[in-house]
């Protein structure tokens, strides 16, 4: 009886340590756009979206996802010009499509550009629209 | 020898009686099938005839919409058929009916509750400081096929923009302002695309752009807009998040 609780106990362990590596794993932040309407029957949010073809990565995204993602990521690494985040937040393609929009809307930037300055000084790196 | 080119098309019209021609959908919303003579001839038809029977059949739908109270989704099939093109403005009390409306409404609400931005923004408050902080949070509706949202709209955009001051007094930070909800989308059809109706199977949008080419029907923009107050207090847990609770 004991061993079989211990069996049973390992397999939940090791199970909860791969689903916590696998959540927690970096991978590469890649342009999210909306999936051509097709109207298919939809079960989960993330077939509303899909990754942009090189093709269709919109104009200045490159440029500027390095701000958004730094104002909006709290874990986050940058290596060889590549953004790298967590695959739990990769995983929210909704959260991503807006990365993606932000990255090219002058007027979010124009929005955040406000909040760069608190208490008279400026706690973030004033990044203008590219 | 009779040589007229309406012929063929007079005859096609009158080997239906005038319930049959009505009758290709047959009734979605009681799940009963179209006529199978009124398929069998549809198909034999050329473009504008198949585009004049549609259109006479969306006109029935209408009716069938009204008489199950889908009167949103009967007003925009009415609105396209009457090809003026201008922009509808959708009452607000009506789409925050939809759960699938308010699902991505209070989505939206989250991520601000959860914004890193908003977090490492008040951090740099001292006592007393007041500031504003603006965001926007953008989540595609996803109406549900057996709703009225799905025949009234499909698929539309919701768009949360919040304008907060805030304020910090001592270990507390005081927020009030608003966000405004903007919905929107385009009543429009897409080649290749179709909606699947019992009894008639996969309807192509390609038969619906017939009704546009050859009737006059005409795309348009749905848009509604709503605004919501907000007054809360929070503060910056041991963990470094905020608990802002905006709902």
């Amino acid at each position: 009886m004991i061993k079989k609780i211990f069996i049973v106990l390992v397999i939940l362990i090791v199970s909860f340590s791969f689903y916590y590596y696998w959540q927690n794993r970096y991978v590469e932040l890649r342009p999210v756009i909306l999936k051509e309407y097709d109207r298919p029957i939809i079960f989960f949010d993330n077939q509303l979206y899909k990754f942009a073809e090189p093709n269709e990565v919109p104009a200045n995204y490159y440029k500027n996802i390095d701000y958004v993602i730094d104002r909006s990521v709290k874990d986050y690494i940058k290596r060889d010009g590549k953004i790298y985040v967590r695959y739990k937040l990769m995983n929210d393609l909704n959260l991503i499509w807006n990365y993606t929009l932000w990255s090219t809307d002058p007027e979010w930037f124009k929005m955040k550009r406000e909040m760069d300055s608190v208490n008279g000084r400026d706690y973030k790196k004033v990044i203008y629209y590219k | 020898m009779y040589t007229s080119r309406l012929k063929p098309e007079l005859d096609l019209k009158k080997s239906l009686t005038p319930s049959e021609y009505t009758n290709l959908f047959g009734d979605p919303f009681w799940t009963l099938p179209g006529n199978s003579k009124a398929k069998s001839i549809y198909w034999q038809m050329d473009d504008k005839q198949k585009a004049e029977m549609l259109k006479a059949n969306y006109i029935k739908m209408i009716e069938k919409g009204r008489q199950r109270n889908w009167d949103h989704a009967a007003d925009n099939l009415q609105w396209w058929l009457d090809g003026s093109g201008f922009t509808k403005i959708i009452d607000f009390k009506w789409l925050r009916s939809q759960r699938e409306v308010l699902s991505s409404e209070n989505l939206n609400i989250e991520r601000f509750e959860n914004d890193e931005d908003l977090k490492d923004f008040v951090k740099e408050f001292n006592d007393g400081y007041t500031d504003k902080y603006v965001a926007y949070f953008v989540h595609q509706v996803k109406a549900g096929i057996f709703g009225e949202l799905f025949y009234m709209s499909g698929y539309s955009i919701l768009n949360s923009r919040c304008n907060f001051k805030i304020t910090r007094k001592k270990n507390d930070f005081l927020l009030s302002g608003t966000i405004v909800h903007s919905w929107s989308d385009r009543y429009d059809w897409h080649k290749g695309a179709h909606a699947y109706i019992y009894g008639f199977g996969y309807v192509g949008d390609s038969d619906a752009l017939l009704v546009e080419k050859h009737c006059g029907a005409k795309p348009f923009d749905m848009k509604s807009t709503w605004k919501q107050n907000f007054k809360a207090t929070f503060q910056i847990e041991s963990s470094g998040s905020l608990n802002l609770k905006l709902r």
